[in-house]
């Protein structure tokens, strides 16, 4: 679905997509992103992971219940 | 360092090429690499910073085959920097010590995904030539990508500056100023053990030998004379 969407042609913008998400698309926050360390940085990027599949289980588990 | 007076057609031209790879630049090593169907006159260039005009202008061209032995020298030097993993415990850069061995993470965050695209960028290019398969064995990152790579690892540290990345890749050409023999091990390390980056065993530097092995080989073959002209 998210193929067919197009989501490849963010695949230029390469790792700013990821500090863009981080930043929630403030731009002004950029800069303090990319100075941050980057093991804060990965911690976020996994605790946002988890966040995404815990949301996915739980929603799945909601529909099942009904 | 060798020199040699050279006879042109305008006057005398000093020409000092390097005897020892410490005295090569990364810069020359990328000019080296990028340089399709080099000739002989082009090694010189490259390697003595005369344009090749000013060379071309040499009376009798016999007189830059004094150089063949500098350069065969070179290629033998550079076969053993490639089978060495040995890093430099400090670099100089910007007339400044910057210590390595002790600090190999590449900080911050900005810099360390810069310099994991490049590496992603470098491997994308070379299964879409080799495949998914084979591009293991054939894995040659460009000097130009361990430039960009270093220059994100340097940038910060040598300057003491906030990250940027706009003035990091810029940083480049300062590293292309650095010696060959302290820039290429530091490079090769990142390539082989960055993180999310298995160490595989990778061909890195063959290109470069194999270009080499063309110099020596052209440059023992060649006439100068007919290379020239």
């Amino acid at each position: 679905m998210e193929k067919k969407a197009g989501i490849r042609s963010f695949e230029k913008f390469k790792y700013i997509n990821t500090v863009n998400s981080l930043s929630a698309g403030d731009i002004t926050k950029w800069d303090t992103i990319l100075n941050m360390p980057y093991e804060r940085i990965l911690t976020k990027l996994l605790l946002n992971k988890t966040e995404a599949e815990y949301q996915r289980r739980y929603s799945e588990l909601i529909q099942a219940q009904r | 360092m060798i020199e040699k007076t050279l006879k042109t057609t305008t006057g005398k031209l000093l020409v000092k090429l390097p005897d020892h790879l410490s005295e090569i630049t990364l810069g020359q090593m990328i000019a080296l690499q990028e340089k399709k169907e080099m000739t002989d006159i082009d090694a010189i260039s490259i390697l003595s910073g005369i344009p090749v005009a000013h060379l071309a202008n040499v009376k009798d061209a016999s007189d830059l085959l004094a150089f063949s032995d500098s350069i065969l020298l070179l290629s033998q030097q550079i076969t053993q920097l490639y089978n060495s993993d040995a890093l430099p415990k400090e670099i100089t850069i910007l007339s400044g010590k910057v210590k390595v061995i002790s600090n190999l993470s590449i900080e911050p965050a900005g810099a360390f995904m810069a310099a994991r695209e490049i590496i992603a960028e470098e491997i994308s290019q070379c299964i879409k030539i080799y495949g998914e398969e084979n591009w293991q064995n054939y894995f040659n990152p460009s000097l130009k990508a361990c430039s960009q790579l270093l220059a994100h690892y340097f940038y910060c540290r040598v300057t003491g500056k906030p990250y940027n990345d706009y003035e990091a890749e810029a940083f480049t050409s300062e590293i292309k100023k650095l010696r060959v023999t302290e820039a290429l091990p530091i490079a090769k390390h990142f390539f082989t053990c960055y993180p999310s980056l298995s160490k595989q065993k990778i061909s890195f530097w063959h290109r470069l030998q194999q270009l080499w092995r063309k110099r020596q080989a052209s440059v023992l073959s060649k006439s100068l004379s007919t290379s020239i002209r």
